[in-house]
């Protein structure tokens, strides 16, 4: 953890690696949805495109099917959303952009969670895989780089919508096509979840802290 | 302490070239989709399908209907988030066929999905997060309701957030 640790402060702030979380927080944004040339392909929705229809207006799903053959054909339907979301966060995450998130992450977790900015790692390990985070998470606390306190508090970010990126990219994609507003909207609002959580369970210490003191 | 650096590796990108990096996301993508969305879509409409014809459907809408009131959602949206707790993929299938034939607003569905990404992960991640985290057991219950609280407030605070971004 040390090594990486050094390693990793070694280097500076990757230009293309904040290119690519700018690109990536545009393209599921959906804010260039109905934009105009060759910037509508900054847009997730219209980088999945249209199935063809077959026969008056339907998809290869058709209509009035139910029960477990319609679930299958349904689910075939999204099949090119789950593999074109994780295809493009592997390139975002290839091209350094967590990275960079893990960068602007250090000097401000502190102050938004609490949490010292050593454990920026394994914050944004959590995000990919809620194993990772854990593991590391525990790791930090055996080898004493944060305190009990920290480690609950972090627990309850990590918790609320765990392995964020893979579990709604992957998993929640089913309903990005039926939503009113781009699949990086309920992503970000998720996120100040996560970080309201873990405030209240700073919360939550401080009071019971304030309780035995007593 | 092997898999918790075998698990630090996984966070650790490989440099690929773009076009590899996306084929590499799509297998990937492809994985979760064959293990988990497919499995998961075909129970939540075979699920579905016994609820409508046994009648149940209606009975649940109709006890949840006060409930789900409350928060402003119709009652059919009980069943969503009944079943992400089986299923974060299959909730939000139901959730998009429910827009399909018209029982939810696509709207609705918006304000329904942080919800039913909060309490979907509630006893997966308890064993996966809070018990390898380690955390002080007195402190675990905190964790969960407060979760749940935020996933039912987000019912309200989500009909304000979401129509300024549509």
């Amino acid at each position: 953890m040390e090594e990486k640790k050094n390693e990793s402060s070694k280097k500076g702030l990757s230009v293309v690696g904040v290119i690519m979380l700018a690109i990536a927080f545009v393209v599921f944004s959906g804010a260039l949805t109905d934009a105009e040339g060759p910037l509508k392909v900054l847009d997730f929705s219209n980088l999945l495109g249209n199935f063809g229809s077959i026969s008056d207006g339907s998809n290869f799903r058709g209509s009035g099917g139910n029960s477990a053959r319609e679930g299958f054909l349904f689910a075939l339907t999204l099949c090119p959303t789950v593999m074109t979301a994780m295809g493009l966060i592997q390139i975002f995450e290839n091209y350094g952009a967590l990275k960079a998130a893990e960068k602007l992450l250090t000097p401000i977790m502190k102050p938004i969670l609490g949490i010292p900015g050593q454990a920026s790692l394994a914050l944004v390990g959590s995000l990919s895989s809620s194993d990772a985070g854990s593991a590391m998470t525990r790791e930090l606390y055996d080898d004493g780089k944060i305190t009990e306190d920290e480690r609950d508090v972090f627990t309850a970010f990590q918790y609320s919508s765990s392995g964020i990126i893979v579990n709604y990219f992957g998993g929640a994609s089913s309903i990005f096509g039926s939503i009113t507003v781009g699949a990086g909207v309920p992503f970000v609002y998720l996120f100040i979840i996560k970080i309201i959580e873990a405030n209240l369970m700073r919360l939550i210490i401080k009071l019971e802290k304030k309780k035995a003191s007593k | 302490m092997e898999q918790t650096t075998a698990l630090k590796k996984e966070t650790k990108s490989e440099k690929r070239n773009i076009f590899d990096s996306f084929q590499d996301g799509t297998r990937k993508g492809w994985g979760i989709f064959v293990k988990s969305m497919l499995p998961s879509i075909v129970m939540a409409y075979t699920f579905i399908y016994i609820l409508e014809t046994t009648g149940l459907m209606d009975l649940f809408s109709d006890i949840f209907a006060p409930v789900m009131g409350i928060f402003g959602m119709p009652p059919i949206s009980i069943v969503c988030l009944a079943t992400v707790f089986f299923s974060r993929a299959g909730g939000c299938a139901l959730a998009a066929s429910f827009v399909a034939d018209g029982s939810l607003t696509p709207m609705q569905a918006t304000i329904l999905l942080p919800t039913m990404f909060l309490i979907g992960g509630t006893i997966n991640q308890w064993v996966r997060v809070i018990s390898v985290c380690g955390t002080r057991s007195s402190r675990q219950k905190y964790i969960i309701i407060m979760t749940w609280i935020m996933a039912f407030l987000s019912l309200w605070v989500g009909r304000f957030v979401f129509p300024l971004f549509s």
